[in-house]
């Protein structure tokens, strides 16, 4: 019998691995698998059943007891390590030594990224094989790594058509969605690049990404509305002089953009985060700067870009809260246009108020045309507060220049001109209720003042010029820190810092014989010679 | 301690009195010196080309360019030399009949296989430290741009001993497991190599698997490392396994108490 039971245990491992196999490799073999799993467990009970006095041997032997505990032990030790594991897998850190921090996040994404409220889908569709996607996906992923309201999905657009049919986008692009919300990227990566291009390509899709997501997490949009009616640059004018790529720009970033008249009334203010005024041209009523007064008082955010023909109105109405727009226009000598002057000035990173939110860690340039210098020219009152955001450069080579008849000759004239550095945007705070005596001190943070973001130019964010170097980059700085945008202000990787050797013959020479031959050589002769010595003594 | 730093000095005597630490070094120290002077040589091609590109030459770095590719380089030569350290750690003791011997002396299995484990580890980080010489030609060349940065170089050097340690205490383990050393050396090297390519496998699978095999690779936890970050993430996934694998080792040697 026991006899029997042996070679019937052995039949049922057999039956057992032979379903397993099956079950791999048929379809709709499920009911079959179940039949031969019974027929093998019975065969091993069937077995058990034969020698049960043999298994109460063996279960006694001192082996079978120290076997149990130490396959046990090892067990409990193995399950310690993956709990370990998984602990460190949730809870983790990570210290980037690099000296520019290329393998991190910057710290105002990851900023974003930890106070997320909402869930985020990011789907990339992005063809596989290719360096591009493989250091893209790398990258997409680190996302998720600073919080678990990410969830990343990778899908390859040439395998995986239900879901490019049902997305309904072309390649190379990656969808954000959260709730009802959705947005997407299309990435221009049409040619083949070099591994190095790649990933500077890939850094710079970052803030992309970034703004992506917070735009999608947010359920309320803010407002941003640009003034109309008075000959302002339109955004709807799609020519070089135009303003319409603001609205791509502020569309993209989750903004509402959209152009207001204040002849509709009083309350067409009331849902404005954000008022942009551009450059202008024509008068205004008496009533619609009762309503600038009134947006004011109530602790409204506005942007004012003016510049050499810009209606005295406007200049009035910043006069009368100090804010002054000088009658000159700045010369630099950097750059000549065509016409030979110097009304292009260029402001360096040197020029930027590094204490500000708006301008901090700023680095790139940016070009105005034709602009003028502003100053705060009133007595400083507890509930008034103004800084500079960005100077020209020094004088000889900025000053803002009073004659503008003879722009070709121009000199600095002494006691007439000012002589740069000139300031030629800066930010105002008003505190209406302090100035009212309805309270006695300005509080903590920018919510309840109102603020003036005054450019001496507007020509800078004409479509023309807008994404000129900085230019575009510092105008959306300005509104999201007017909006109370402060986490989308400024999310630029640091860039990479390049070293470079050159080596010498000598140096080529030296280091090939060393690494190569020297080394190598005096290691060996040194264990020879001790081999010998320890065998001899 | 005593006894483990005991047992250590023992095992270092015998690697040293005999030629396999020399001759293991010399092949070490000729082919990442040939890998290094190579990459060097591609660097200094690449600063010449880029020479009047001053964008392109900005994407050039020392660190990234010269030393990652050189880790990769010492990562490939040990995944060969660590299987060759440790076969004979705990295969010859058998082999000499000298076991039974290190088991009736007054000191434990842990201290045991903890002493054979730090001496193997103080004469692989003795072989790694040999490649020091290379940063610090680097740094003693002429910089046409920027200079080297020690910091990320050190923290791939540490990536490098982690790594290493772990396919030491493999070693370890496949060395308990027989008397036989060339037997040990081939189990050793295919854990080694299993353990190395299992994130090519993981690719081929779908689902929590392709989760589980990819977090389990040795190489992919070393990228970190490499690119100089240190992740905690990657330092308690090798502390683990080395610790698996001393205590597997651990339960074999102390089995053959009761086996026989």
């Amino acid at each position: 019998m026991e006899k029997i039971s042996k070679i019937l245990a052995l039949i049922g491992v057999l039956i057992v691995v032979v379903g397993f196999v099956l079950n791999d490799i048929l379809i709709d073999f499920t009911a079959y698998f179940n039949i031969l799993m019974v027929l093998g467990v019975s065969t091993f009970v069937f077995f058990i059943l034969c020698n049960f006095n043999i298994l109460k041997v063996f279960s006694k032997k001192k082996t079978t007891r120290y076997g149990a505990t130490s396959v046990l032990g090892t067990l409990i030790f193995v399950s310690i390590l993956i709990v370990i594991n998984m602990i460190a897998h949730y809870r983790w850190t990570k210290i980037d030594f690099t000296r520019e921090s290329r393998h991190s996040l910057p710290s105002t994404t990851v900023n974003i990224l930890e106070n997320l409220q909402n869930d985020v889908t990011i789907t990339s569709f992005l063809s596989k094989g290719t360096e591009f996607q493989k250091k893209m996906s790398v990258f997409i992923n680190k996302f998720s790594e600073y919080t678990d309201k990410i969830t990343i999905v990778h899908v390859d657009p040439n395998v995986d058509t239900i879901m490019v049919r049902k997305y309904n986008i072309p390649f190379q692009t990656i969808v954000f969605e959260s709730g009802d919300r959705s947005y997407r990227i299309e990435l221009d990566i049409s040619t083949e690049v070099k591994k190095e291009d790649t990933i500077a390509k890939v850094r710079n899709i970052h803030s992309l990404i970034t703004n992506a997501v917070n735009r999608v997490s947010k359920a309320k949009k803010k407002k941003v509305y640009f003034l109309a009616g008075h000959g302002e640059n339109s955004l709807y004018d799609k020519t070089g002089a135009g303003a319409s790529n603001i609205i791509n720009h502020l569309t993209k970033m989750n903004y509402v953009v959209d152009s207001v008249s204040l002849l509709k009334g009083k309350k067409v203010l009331d849902d404005c985060d954000v008022l942009v005024i551009l450059n202008p041209k024509k008068p205004f009523l008496k009533e619609e700067l009762a309503i600038l007064d009134d947006y004011i008082v109530r602790n409204g955010k506005m942007a004012i870009f003016v510049d050499t023909d810009t209606h005295y109105d406007i200049i009035k109405f910043l006069d009368k809260y100090g804010l002054h727009v000088n009658t000159d226009i700045i010369i630099d000598k950097t750059i000549a246009l065509q016409k030979g002057d110097y009304t292009t000035p260029l402001i360096t990173k040197e020029g930027y108020n590094q204490k500000h939110n708006i301008t901090k860690g700023f680095r790139e340039s940016i070009f105005l045309l034709g602009a003028r210098s502003i100053a705060f020219t009133k007595e400083f009152q507890p509930w008034q507060k103004y800084v500079y955001l960005a100077k020209t450069q020094r004088y000889p080579v900025s000053w803002a220049e009073t004659n503008v008849m003879d722009l070709k000759n121009a000199v600095l004239d002494q006691g007439v001109d000012i002589p740069g550095p000139v300031q030629v945007a800066g930010i105002f705070t008003y505190d209406a209720a302090l100035a009212k005596g309805d309270r006695q001190v300005t509080p903590e943070g920018d919510e309840d003042v109102s603020q003036i973001a005054l450019f001496g130019d507007s020509d800078f964010i004409t479509n023309r010029r807008f994404n000129y170097s900085g230019n575009a980059t510092l105008f959306s700085n300005t509104i999201n820190f007017l909006a109370r945008e402060m986490d989308l202000i400024s999310v630029e990787t640091p860039a990479a810092i390049g070293s470079t050797i050159i080596l010498s013959e000598t140096d080529k020479a030296l280091l090939n014989y060393f690494s190569i031959y020297i080394f190598p050589t005096i290691v060996f002769i040194t264990g020879i010679v001790v081999w010998l010595r320890r065998r001899n003594l | 301690m005593g006894n483990v730093i005991n047992i250590t000095k023992k095992e270092l005597k015998s690697y040293f009195i005999s030629p396999i630490a020399y001759v293991i070094a010399t092949v070490f120290l000729i082919i990442t010196g040939y890998m290094y002077w190579k990459n060097v040589m591609a660097f200094n091609a690449a600063c010449f080309r880029a020479a009047s590109l001053p964008e392109a030459l900005k994407r050039l770095n020392v660190n990234r360019d010269i030393f990652i590719s050189n880790f990769r380089s010492i990562i490939v030569t040990i995944m060969y030399m660590m299987p060759i350290i440790t076969m004979r750690i705990f295969s010859e003791e058998k082999k000499n009949k000298t076991m039974e011997l290190l088991m009736t002396s007054p000191v434990t299995v842990p201290e045991v296989v903890f002493g054979k484990f730090l001496a193997s580890f103080i004469l692989y980080a003795g072989i790694i430290g040999t490649t020091l010489y290379m940063p610090l030609f680097i740094s003693t060349v002429q910089f046409t741009m920027g200079d080297l940065y020690w910091t990320p170089i050190l923290v791939g050097y540490l990536g490098v001993l982690m790594l290493g340690s772990v396919f030491l205490a493999i070693g370890i383990f496949a060395s308990s497991l027989t008397e036989n050393q060339i037997v040990a050396a081939v189990i050793s090297f295919g854990f080694i190599l299993m353990f190395t390519l299992i994130d090519a496998a993981a690719a081929q699978v779908q689902g929590l698997l392709r989760v589980i095999l990819s977090k389990l690779s040795l190489v992919a936890h070393s990228r970190s490392f490499f690119n100089g970050v240190i992740d905690s993430r990657d330092v308690i996934y090798y502390l683990s396994f080395m610790a698996l694998a001393l205590f597997l080792t651990f339960r074999v040697v102390e089995s053959k108490r009761w086996t026989q």
